[in-house]
């Protein structure tokens, strides 16, 4: 039990770290996955100020911070198994003695460090050229919420990884498709309570309506004081759907990990 | 000129063939509509927003202005991004490019196929993402109403769009011949600061004054303010344009063309060369 728990802990570890040194060693990646954020919410903020409601100004540059991480979960985990297996690594990771939940695991942690990066630099932009004001009610719920929030949307990354695992080229597009419907419904640039009420209930299986709404309740008070829910409960959710999502990606990756390989799709590359 | 157009039409197709036959048609079609469409009313919902911010003071013409502004930025981002794309995937995800580089047609009239394929990718959205926009209440009907569509106009900004976008497509393709994949970040950087510049979504006088100086040199602002113009009409919605007759609109559209298509081809030239003296067509940087 505990040499497993050893070989877990090392193979999540030895997954983060090219991610954590690819801040370093590949510096232009954090110029690309922060100017470009940068940049559409730069937009939005502007379309704000076009619009007289300066308020919303720092709505979007929260949105476009927490853009950064559904990114990061969509492109580097969901879709980094299928980029695994273009590249030769993923026969590599089924044959290692390691659990593939280790494997997802390191990726998160490395994906969560990486984007906390980007995002600190999203946000430090937008105060810089926006003028954007955050006053936290709490910097214990702020905290609380936004970790629960990451672990919520990793999970996710990690179902996702799995169910990847069975698709070829669409993978791609899948990956390009849960951006900006998601955007839309999560009320990433808006608050969620725009698209209606129950809409907006609907939406909030996608960790990021809950936690972005929360993370507003917190940030700005009396502009943001018209949340989906009560912070206490959108925390209660969010916990739950951290919890939820790890144990169904353990699920997924076995069953899914088994179907890869009764059908060949385990090293199937350019399809 | 036969063979050139040959090869246009194959490159096309194989184009078409890479960013289609991924799905059964009708998934494909849902596809195509689903992303712009709901990009689009992002921008709705933050009208939305905004207007019960302000108490109903936001300017109503704003939101069509910006609805069709973002519908016809996805002919700019599809065209221009296409092309760089080509060279990423083929060179280093199928490991293609260097069997094209041999072949005996032109590297430049695959890659203008690839980026028009691209491009009609783009067209069918955004006239999807139009008459989506004709239906829900964006203000869009209403605008279209109000003033009549100048067919001429819109013709002429439609046929001189393509050019544009595709020297655009080529200079950015230039470049990434000699980068790492990384180089879409180029591509995808140039489109996204357009999306910024060319006022797609807001007038460019809310940008700062220096920023607007840079937003005037760009074609692709022409080409948006042309088409939604010759829609809309002059729009009181953006001031900085608002004076400009459509004259004014088409030589700055033309003359900024002419100049990228010369720059365009003295850029691909020499980056066409240097990625082979270097060994660029082959040389795969992970994908």
């Amino acid at each position: 039990m505990r040499e497993a728990l050893i070989l877990f802990l090392r193979a999540m570890l030895a997954r983060a770290y090219p991610r954590v040194m690819g801040l370093v060693r590949e510096p232009t990646w954090v110029l690309q996955e922060t100017v470009l954020p940068i940049m559409s919410v730069s937009a939005y903020a502007l379309l704000y100020r076009a619009m007289g409601a300066e308020d919303y100004v720092a709505f979007a540059i929260v949105g476009g911070a927490m853009t950064a991480f559904w990114l990061n979960v969509l492109w580097a985990m969901g879709a980094q198994l299928y980029w695994e297996r273009d590249s030769g690594n993923l026969e590599l990771f089924i044959i290692a003695p390691a659990s593939m939940m280790s494997i997802l695991a390191g990726m998160a942690l490395g994906g969560m460090f990486m984007t906390v990066v980007r995002a600190a630099m999203i946000v430090g932009t937008g105060i810089l050229l926006f003028g954007a004001r955050f006053e936290p009610t709490s910097w214990w719920a702020l905290v609380g919420v936004f970790l629960l929030t990451l672990l919520a949307l990793y999970g996710l990354g990690m179902v996702f990884a799995s169910l990847f695992l069975m698709y070829g080229r669409e993978a791609w597009h899948l990956v390009n498709l849960l951006q900006e419907p998601i955007y839309l419904v999560s009320g990433l640039n808006y608050p969620a309570r725009t698209l209606g009420l129950v809409t907006a209930l609907v939406a909030s299986v996608i960790p990021l309506t809950l936690g972005v709404d929360a993370l507003r309740q917190i940030l700005f008070g009396a502009v943001a004081a018209r949340g989906l829910l009560a912070v206490e409960y959108e925390i209660l959710l969010l916990a739950l759907m951290s919890a939820g999502f790890i144990v169904l990606a353990g699920w997924c990756l076995q069953v899914l990990e088994r179907w890869a390989r009764r059908h060949g799709r385990l090293t199937v590359k350019g399809q | 000129m036969q063979r050139t157009l040959r090869s246009l039409y194959w490159s096309f197709w194989l184009g078409w063939q890479i960013e289609t036959n991924w799905a059964e048609p009708s998934l494909f079609v849902l596809y195509l509509l689903i992303k712009p469409l709901t990009g689009s009313l992002l921008l709705v919902f933050m009208y939305q927003a905004a207007f019960v911010a302000t108490q109903g003071g936001v300017r109503p013409e704003l939101l069509a202005f910006a609805y069709l502004g973002n519908a016809i930025y996805m002919l700019v981002g599809a065209v221009s991004t296409g092309m760089s794309g080509a060279v990423v995937s083929d060179r280093e995800q199928y490991g293609m490019l260097k069997y094209i580089r041999i072949t005996p047609i032109s590297l430049q009239i695959y890659l203008v196929g690839r980026g028009l394929a691209g491009g009609l990718e783009g067209l069918v959205a955004a006239l999807l993402t139009i008459g989506a926009g004709l239906l829900l209440p964006v203000g869009l009907w209403d605008g279209l109403r109000q003033h009549d569509i100048a067919w001429g106009w819109l013709l002429f900004y439609l046929l001189l769009g393509p050019p544009m976008l595709v020297s655009l497509g080529l200079i950015l393709a230039g470049l990434v011949l000699n980068m790492a994949r990384h180089g879409m970040f180029l591509s995808e950087g140039v489109g996204s600061a357009l999306y910024l510049l060319c006022g797609a979504v807001f007038p460019l006088e809310v940008l700062p004054v220096w920023l607007q100086g840079v937003a005037l040199m760009l074609p692709p602002t022409y080409l948006v303010e042309g088409v939604r113009r010759a829609l809309l009409g002059p729009s009181s919605a953006s001031r900085l344009l608002h004076a400009w007759q459509p004259g004014e609109l088409t030589l700055a559209l033309l003359g900024s063309t002419v100049l990228l298509g010369a720059l365009a081809q003295v850029l691909f030239t020499l980056n066409e060369r240097r990625a082979r003296r270097l060994g660029r067509y082959d040389q795969t940087t992970g994908f």
